[in-house]
């Protein structure tokens, strides 16, 4: 539903297990996909947003609300004095607190900034799983991300080979 | 605060990455770099086929020999293996799914090597959409030890790769050249086959001597010509081109003009001063240009090339639009009030940045050699008006790196405070420094240490009455949105 409230428009997000988020729009606009379906008109009602549980969207409208832009007029004394940057360093500090989460989280946080086309977090859900597979060896790379090895003694020979060029 | 709201129930760790749908794997490791992600299709079944789709192909010479001791070995070693990794990434791409997003390739022009990059490169682009192609070509000698067989065959060279592999070219977005030097012709056959060009760097490349370089191209976003010794540089018509930098010119005259420029927005000037140089007045050298919004004037340490100016009314046109101007590497120790002139001019300038810096590993510091170089041992300029006492309206941020305590740039910044009569932010930085320059510092800098940056605030704000605020930084703390506007990024 749309509705007002301190001048602000509202729209409510709504979680298949049936719990209902209302956010400022400018929040939800953070996504992409949302910011399509009001741009569209496709937002009179509840949104409802598959596949992502309540606690996930709980999290995502969190670094959503954190990162929409400020608007200078009703909060201008505060953008005045603090300078953009160090807005932004204290985001940097403020989304590194943010991702110290479980793996599953993790991957749960990548699929819905994923869906709901926010490239902010989908930034900072990916580099930090990069950031494991770098400078790991394979075989911690395969027990971080809990992957079975399900080739062939073989199999992995000739995928070696063929990228030989990758393991010197 | 984050660990609160993730109990571990959900946490059921079985094979989780992997059951991702492949599109947010493969933005994953669109991340990483292309050894890595090659290296993943080892990982398990499910991750097999994923570096043939990926969106972002960067293969960098760089990444495959070892840059502290770059002999001519490891450059051999480094551009077969490009070959190598171009030829099996590309040939394997699933040609079902993904366009490449970014194809970039740096590689030295050696042998055949770019004629089997292009080659391969040709055959992507002909198989599948390639939205964004880069080649960045390195010669095996840099420009300091290019002497002028070196630039005509290495323009021989790459010009029968062009002539080779025109289709790759047909498909580039970027380019960027060094060290060769062209046939009349060339450029403008180059300009003419790289019809999606957005983006052209030259450097050091010419057309043997007093030649003159027309520039006509519909797509050209980004043109840089850097210590190109061209005799003049003519941009006839580029419907497109937003940016252009324009680095070292021998030129007596300008070295510059401006045709159909419609949406040029910025504009970046550099060259080393030499006594012969005449000094530019920007009034006539920009005069041709409507919609420049960024300036930066670059000095490199010598003396001031621009001619300040007393410009009203039509002749201040060129500086109506301008939001940012940037003065880059001020030699120390000069008068910086004709710097005002810029302020006069530009009535709703935003932003002024100033860097003052004698950089020694870039300078010429043998007497002798300057002398017979005819570089200047007055760099200094004067502006001859006395009407300093006009009032800015527009500015609200000056930043200055390399302040010192000293007289000239405390009354400097007075002046300017007392000017820019709704200034906001004054940040004064102290010098700035280079990795190369370590150990060879100019004068010991006289930036307030804190314990007197209080006094130094009182002398500069002295009798004036300001409302804009002071902050000392130093460059190591120093926000990252300067560093990057300083330099021009």
């Amino acid at each position: 539903m749309a509705t007002r409230e301190a001048g602000k428009k509202m729209i409510m997000l709504k979680s298949p297990d049936g719990m209902e988020f209302e956010v400022e729009e400018a929040v939800a606009m953070e996504s992409q996909t949302i910011r399509k379906m009001i741009e569209d008109d496709c937002a009179d009602t509840a949104i409802l947003i598959p596949n992502i549980n309540s606690k996930i969207l709980s999290r995502v409208i969190e670094y959503c609300n954190k990162h929409v832009p400020t608007t200078g007029a009703t909060g201008a004394a505060a953008s005045d004095t603090v300078a953009p940057a160090a807005l932004a360093e204290d985001l940097k500090i403020w989304d590194a607190e943010f991702i110290k989460v479980n793996r599953a989280t993790r991957f749960n946080l990548i699929q819905a900034a994923s869906y709901l086309n926010i490239k902010g977090l989908l930034d900072l859900t990916s580099q930090t799983t990069i950031d494991t597979i770098s400078d790991n060896s394979l075989e911690e790379i395969r027990s971080f991300l809990s992957t079975k090895n399900d080739y062939l003694p073989e199999e992995e020979q000739t995928i070696r080979r063929e990228n030989q060029w990758a393991f010197q | 605060m984050a660990n609160d709201s993730c109990p571990k129930q959900e946490d059921n760790g079985d094979d989780r990455l992997s059951n991702l749908p492949e599109h947010i794997l493969l933005t994953i490791i669109d991340r990483l770099d292309i050894r890595e992600a090659a290296r993943t299709s080892v990982l398990s079944g499910g991750w097999r086929h994923l570096p043939a789709m990926l969106s972002r192909l960067v293969i960098n010479v760089w990444d495959f020999l070892d840059a502290f001791n770059c002999n001519n070995d490891e450059i051999v070693r480094g551009n077969e293996a490009v070959v190598k990794v171009t030829k099996s990434i590309l040939a394997r791409r699933d040609l079902s799914r993904n366009a490449i997003q970014f194809l970039c390739m740096t590689f030295f022009l050696r042998e055949d090597d770019p004629i089997s990059i292009g080659h391969a490169v040709a055959h992507a682009m002909a198989t599948q959409k390639v939205e964004i192609a880069e080649f960045i070509i390195f010669t095996e000698r840099d420009d300091t030890h290019c002497d002028d067989d070196d630039l005509v065959n290495y323009g021989r060279q790459f010009m029968l790769f062009f002539g080779a592999c025109s289709n790759a070219f047909g498909g580039l977005t970027r380019l960027n050249l060094e060290n060769l030097r062209f046939g009349e012709s060339d450029i403008p056959n180059i300009l003419n086959i790289c019809k999606r060009l957005n983006h052209l760097r030259l450097f050091n490349c010419d057309s043997g001597n007093s030649t003159m370089l027309q520039v006509e191209h519909t797509q050209l976003i980004e043109l840089a010509i850097v210590d190109c010794s061209f005799e003049r540089v003519e941009l006839s018509s580029l419907p497109k081109l937003t940016r252009i930098i324009f680095e070292g010119w021998i030129s007596f005259q300008d070295p510059l003009s401006f045709g159909y420029v419609p949406l040029l927005d910025v504009v970046s000037l550099t060259n080393v001063g030499l006594s012969w140089h005449k000094m530019v007045r920007l009034s006539k050298f920009l005069r041709d240009t409507i919609s420049v919004r960024q300036l930066q004037l670059g000095f490199k340490s010598e003396k001031i090339w621009v001619q300040p100016e007393c410009l009203t009314g039509r002749m201040a046109s060129v500086f109506d639009q301008m939001r940012f101007v940037n003065l880059a590497n001020i030699p120390e120790g000069y008068d910086l009030t004709w710097t005002l002139f810029i302020l006069k001019a530009a009535p709703i300038l935003k932003e002024l940045y100033l860097s003052v810096w004698d950089h020694l590993c870039i300078m010429e510091t043998d007497a002798k050699e300057r002398k017979s170089l005819s570089y200047s041992e007055d760099k200094g300029a004067q502006w001859e008006s006395s009407a300093t006492d006009f009032q800015h309206h527009s500015l609200a941020t000056l930043v200055i790196f390399g302040f010192q305590a000293r007289d000239y740039m405390m009354n400097y910044v007075k002046r300017a405070m007392q000017i820019s009569v709704n200034l906001k932010d004054v940040f004064l930085y102290d010098r700035l420094t280079c990795d190369k320059c370590y150990g060879k510092l100019p004068k010991p800098s006289e930036f307030p240490p804190k314990w007197q940056q209080g006094c130094v605030k009182e002398i500069i704000t002295k009798r004036i009455n300001s409302s804009a605020i002071i902050h000392f930084h130093t460059v190591a703390n120093s926000r990252d949105d300067h560093l990057d506007k300083m330099w021009f990024l």
